[in-house]
């Protein structure tokens, strides 16, 4: 049914525009959600907002809640021992 | 500019689209901190849902249509779906099929207890924002020359939605005992919390719809859409690769 838009865009603008959401997502991952969720910050922006302490707090939670088998793997969380609270 | 001729609405809004892209957003962020606290320790509806036993039908709809109104994937799928329709008509088809996808491994995923990964079933939920999105800006048709029918894509990707609700379910680790009452009962909750979200998202868009600005901003709209929908994809990917660490 509809034909979404009237006329359609050029493959060009669209293929821009898909590779802009993609690098705009990337950004938003990589220094804002991955630090806050995860602890995982390979730009060290995650640590100066903040957020990277809350992601290191939840992993290792998750990991606690993940099974007592945890244990033996004897890696702690990605965490820079200093910031973890308590 | 037919199709928007036919969209019966009357009252004009001034209100600028990015004004209305501005609030979805917020709602957006508002909704999202609601998993937050589900591991661990069972509190909240988690914890309700262990206490009890036997047959709580208008609790557990009310869980089902919580899910729905706060899950911000499931809304941004819906967003998407309905973006360029127009007649009431087609939007109860198409919400239709997504109901009937979504209900169908909804039940069918929670009462064979499959389980899989809740991170990859998110991460192909933020696929189908993707492809709603990019469906939307009309790629499919330019790069592959052909309209893929948006009613199958619809009731597919609400499969993939309903193994997602299943898999929360599953999380709550319901008792046996009344189950699939129970679990008819979230399901109606959530085709009626999809409503109540449907009737929001109908309001602001048939407003939106009057400016005549709005297929100029359609396009960034669903690009922002798009983004997100990568967003939540790789969210969840990367949870998928590092709770496999844990």
């Amino acid at each position: 049914m509809s034909g979404p838009i009237p006329e359609l865009p050029s493959a060009r603008r669209l293929l821009r525009s898909t590779v802009i959401a993609a690098l705009v997502a990337a950004a938003i991952l990589v220094t804002i959600v991955l630090p806050a969720e995860y602890g995982v910050d390979p730009t060290g922006i995650g640590r100066v907002l903040g957020l990277t302490q809350m992601g290191e707090t939840k992993a290792a939670l998750a990991k606690e809640a993940a099974g007592h088998d945890a244990e033996d793997a004897g890696d702690p969380p990605a965490a820079d021992t200093s910031q973890s609270p308590p | 500019m037919r199709r928007l001729a036919t969209s019966g609405g009357t009252v004009r809004s001034r209100a600028t689209p990015l004004v209305v892209v501005f609030g979805m957003s917020l709602m957006l962020l508002l909704a999202m901190p609601a998993d937050a606290f589900a591991h661990g320790v069972a509190v909240g509806d988690k914890g309700y849902i262990q206490s009890i036993f036997g047959v709580h039908l208008i609790p557990f709809a009310y869980l089902g249509a919580k899910h729905m109104v706060t899950g911000y994937d499931h809304l941004l799928f819906l967003l998407g779906v309905i973006f360029f329709l127009y007649r009431l008509r087609d939007i109860g088809l198409y919400v239709t099929l997504f109901a009937l996808g979504h209900s169908t491994t909804l039940l069918l995923g929670v009462l064979t207890g499959v389980s899989v990964s809740a991170y990859l079933i998110d991460a192909i939920i933020g696929l189908s924002v993707v492809y709603k999105a990019l469906d939307n800006i009309g790629a499919f048709q330019r790069w592959f020359g052909f309209q893929p029918n948006t009613k199958a894509a619809t009731l597919i990707f609400g499969l993939f939605h309903g193994f997602g609700l299943a898999t929360k379910i599953l999380d709550f680790e319901m008792a046996p005992d009344g189950l699939i009452s129970n679990l008819i009962a979230f399901n109606v909750g959530v085709e009626i919390g999809q409503l109540v979200a449907l009737s929001a998202i109908l309001v602001v868009m048939s407003h939106w719809r009057q400016t005549t600005s709005f297929l100029r901003h359609a396009y960034t709209t669903n690009v922002a859409v798009m983004s997100a929908g990568f967003v939540l994809m790789g969210y969840q990917l990367a949870g998928y690769f590092i709770s496999r660490t844990y």
